[in-house]
Order: C-alpha cells, then structure tokens, then sequence
C-alpha cells in the first residue's frame, strides 16, 4: 500500500530546500559584486532579481520548519531532485534577461547544463556576453560540479545529511563525517582552484601574452569548467581558442583531476599514496582510457584526418581526456568532430558512455562500475572453470580492500543498464526526427554522461521535444537515477496513496 | 553551527600535500600524452 505525504513531510521538504537556496543565493552574490565591479549593470539588476527570488523562497522554506524536522531517506532524495530542477530555473534568470538565447527555455538548458557540469550550450555569441554573466555560467558548473548540497552540508551541521550526500551520487565517505567528508572535498577544490588558477594564469600572461586581467580571467573560467569536468568555455571556440599546446596541457590536468574520486584526492594528500595505483577504479580508468585513447589514435590515422605524429598526439589525446573524464572541451570544431566516423567516433562514443570515477564530478556509467562489472565477469568464468568446491576470491581494492557481494553486483547492473536505457532513449528521439545515426547516438551520450562534446546537434533551431529529452538526460545521468525516481514515487505517492 | 573548528580538515602546513596531489596528477597526464605519442607514432608508421 502506497501511503500519502502529509503536511509534515512537505514542511520538511521545504525546510531543507530552503537552507539550500540560502546557500544559492549567497553564492549569487559573487556575480553581483563581480558585475558591479566591472559596471555591467543590465546584469548586476538581473543578478539581483535572482537572489531575491533564491532569499524569498529560502526564507519561506525554512520558516516553514516543523519543530523537530527530522529528514528520512525519501525526504533527501526529493530535496535533492528538486534542487537539481529549481536552482537551475531560477538560476537562468539572468541569462534570459541578457538577450542571448533565441527562447526562454533554452536559457534554462544552459543553467541546466552548467549545473549538471554537462557544458552543452544554447547561447548565441558567446564571445561578446557580459564578463559576470559569464562568470555565473561556470559558477553553475562549480556549484554543480561540488554539489549545491555539499556546500549546505559543509554549512549547515544537522540530522540526515547522509542522505542528502547520496542523494547526490556519492556515495564515499571519506572522514567519518559527512560534514568533514564534505569539508574535505572543498579543501581539495580550494587548492585545485589555487593551482589550476595560477597555471594557467601565467601561461595566459607569459606564452600567450594576454595581460594579468585577462589571464586571470580565462584561468578561473577554464579552471571551473575544467576542474568540475563542465566544459562551458568564455570563448566559442573552446580550448581551441588559444592555440597553445601547454595550455591544452594544464587544462588536461584539471580535467584528470576533476574526474578522480575524492577517495583517491584524500589518498594522494594525505597518503598511502600507493593505495592510488591498487585501487581498482584507477586500473580501470587507465586501462579504459588507453583502450579508447588507442581506438581513437587508431580510426583518425587510418582516415588520414592528422598526418604529423604531433598534430594526432595532441588532438587525439585532448579529445579522448575531454570526452573520458566526461568534461566536453574541444580543441575541434563541431562540424569536424562530426567527420571522425569509424574507430575513431567509437573510441570517442565509448570514452564518454565509461565516464570518470564514482564520487568525482564526471558523469557516464563510471568506473568502479565497469571495474566490478569485469571483476564479476572473470569470477564467473573461473566458478566455471574450477572444480565445483573451489572457492573464488571475490576482494578487491577501492579506499581499502572490500568484497564483491550479489547485492553489490546487482546494484552495479541495474545502475549501469539504466545509462545504456538512458543512451538509447535520446538516440531513439533524435533518430525520430531524422538526425543520422552517429549524430543522434554521440550527441544523447554526451548528454546522458554529463560531457558536453558536440556534433552540432545541440543548436538553438534543434527540436524543442529533443532539447527537454537532453535536459531529462543530463538531470537523471547526474543524479544517476536514485532520486529521480524517488521524485516519482513521492508525486505518485502523493496522487494515489492512501 | 558555522564551521567549527575541525581537525580532519587540511591545514596550511599540509599544502605541499595538496601541491604533491597536483604535481601527482600532472604526472598521469604526462604519463598519457607519452602514451599517445607512441600509439600515434606506430599507427602512422603502420597504415
């Protein structure tokens, strides 16, 4: 039997909801200052609009709190759904206002897809939009990419952060904490922005010769969508704006780093620093990532699209980190990534569906998964293989030494047979309205895993229908299905419970 | 209930760890590109 919220479950709901946009609304802030420095002031009033929409509903929210508001398991996973869906329309309120989208809803699959740190994009000229309107763009991809519900956790001490935590396709707990876990997440993207910023500033100032203001500039932006594997770029070219092989590389680096877990971020700080390489999401990862690394190196050298070593290392390598740690910069233009049939569109199409590592801020069915997928596959054949009593080992490495159990198993399949469902859903869509086959299937992976790479599907005159099937797939593929689900159960619960 | 004082959080001193983390993962890029160079080289020399 089904049984109906009540008005205690949707107090609590808002409660928690509410801390949230407080916390959205407080990093509204940064856009506002930065557009009243810069005197950009059409978007310093739409910055404000926002942040009295994001006070006035936290305000309600947390006004609304029962006297004890005791959050269970299906309560984090709705807040952490809703989250997921109404920051990002009310996050789009300044870019609607900027006049750069040709409908309003495509403004809210930009906030969409820089929350979900998926980087596909619907602006038009983006080359001459506001500074701070650019800035908010990646800081959606920042506040994402951390997790909204992070940044509260880290604020806001309380009874069922956990929840919240899982809610938000994490599932390590670093410290025993989930407020210091959340913490230490921070402290790494701290000093990753630290790094990330000053590398690329001084390449920005001293090989490219752009001034310190600028280079800055470009840093932070890069770092940001780079760092929380977004792909957003304050250029429309990309990463290929800058024509700069050691720009391309610290970027690489960001990406990389953006896509390992925070497990293994903790573990290269503070040590074993060996546990890193017996970890089996990290053999997985290098291994996958050579495997498609190969294919793609493989398929543009057969068709002769790169002739020079250097030339197919360089755009060979980008493309495959880019899609693999599922981050979605280019250093290509769309029409010619489109050209890449073959082995090498394959190597591209299989790095994104993998993604990078559980607990990281990539999307895709992630390696841990594929890992124990493999490891699952090997014991199955050696039960066979053995004599009936033999035992087969079944541990493995990953933030300590753990065994592969059914349920564990089962969990993994169900997971990962969801993003090949969710892959072929917007395949399927794009094939109805008569985009080739490769296009339609590399452009709803892209979507799906959170990447960002684009064949041109992704274009403001594209199918309105299409446009909301790529926003439903980046907001399951990030949330990896839990919530969204949970969200349904909770609405039908709602309409048909008892 | 704002931030408290935490220890398991990274201090100062701990920043060259944060710096060997960054330097770590430099390493992995390093370690990749090399990797395509020699896959590209082959191929090219191959086909």
């Amino acid at each position: 039997m089904l049984i109906r919220p009540v008005g205690e479950d949707f107090r609590v709901i808002g409660f928690y909801l509410g801390r949230i946009f407080l916390v959205v609304a407080a990093a509204g802030g940064l856009p506002l200052i930065w557009a009243g420095l810069a005197a950009e002031w059409h978007p310093f009033g739409s910055f404000l609009l926002m942040i009295g929409i994001f006070a006035t509903l936290g305000t309600v929210g947390v006004r609304l709190a029962p006297p004890e508001p005791r959050l269970d398991w299906s309560h984090g996973m709705v807040v952490v759904a809703l989250t997921w869906l109404i920051v990002p329309v009310i996050g789009a309120v300044p870019l609607l206002l900027s006049g750069h989208f040709v409908k309003p809803l495509d403004a809210f699959f930009d906030a969409f897809s820089g929350l979900t740190t998926t980087g596909l994009s619907l602006l038009s000229d983006v080359d001459h939009l506001a500074s701070s309107l650019n800035f908010w763009r990646h800081l959606l991809q920042f506040l994402g990419g951390q997790g909204i519900i992070l940044a509260a956790l880290s604020l806001f001490a309380g009874t069922g952060g956990i929840t919240l935590y899982f809610g938000e396709a994490r599932d390590e707990r670093i410290l025993p904490s989930v407020t210091s876990t959340a913490r230490f997440i921070w402290a790494v993207s701290v000093a990753h922005l630290a790094f990330g910023v000053v590398a690329l500033g001084l390449v920005g100032w001293l090989v490219l010769g752009f001034d310190m203001h600028r280079a800055v500039f470009h840093g932070l932006m890069i770092f940001f969508a780079g760092f929380d594997t977004g792909g957003f770029s304050p250029q429309s070219t990309s990463v290929g704006y800058y024509h700069s092989g050691i720009f391309e590389a610290v970027t690489a680096v960001l990406m990389v780093a953006g896509a390992m877990s925070f497990g293994l971020h903790y573990a290269l700080w503070r040590g074993p620093r060996r546990a890193v390489f017996a970890n089996l999401e990290t053999r997985t990862i290098l291994s996958t990532v050579g495997f498609t690394l190969g294919l793609t190196l493989l398929g543009l050298a057969a068709t002769q699209v790169f002739t020079s070593v250097t030339g197919l290392t360089r755009q060979g390598a980008f493309q495959v980190i880019s899609a693999h740690t599922g981050t979605g910069f280019s250093t290509v233009p769309s029409v010619e990534l489109a050209s890449w049939g073959g082995l090498a569109f394959g190597g591209m199409a299989i790095a994104m569906a993998l993604g990078g590592m559980g607990s990281s801020t990539a999307g895709g069915v992630k390696s841990l998964r594929i890992g124990l997928t493999v490891k699952a596959v090997i014991n199955q054949i050696r039960q066979v293989l053995l004599p009936e009593h033999a035992v087969v080992g079944t541990a493995y490495h990953q933030s300590g030494r753990k065994h592969l159990t059914p349920a564990l198993i089962q969990s993994v399949m169900i997971i990962s047979l969801l993003y090949v469902a969710l892959y072929l859903l917007g395949a399927g869509i794009g094939l109805a309205y008569g985009i080739p086959l490769q296009d339609a299937l590399f452009e709803s992976v892209s979507a799906s895993a959170n990447v960002g790479l684009s064949v041109g599907v992704t274009d403001p005159s594209m199918p309105v229908v299409l446009e909301l099937v790529y926003m439903l797939q980046m907001w399951a593929g990030r949330l990896e299905f839990v919530a969204v689900f949970s969200l349904v159960g909770f609405l039908y619960s709602w309409v048909r419970g008892q | 209930m704002i931030w408290p004082r935490d220890k398991a959080l990274p201090g100062i001193k701990s920043m060259f760890g944060g710096l060997a983390m960054f330097l770590i993962e430099a390493l992995i890029v390093v370690a990749l590109v090399t990797l395509a160079l020699v896959l590209a080289g082959v191929f090219l020399a191959v086909l």
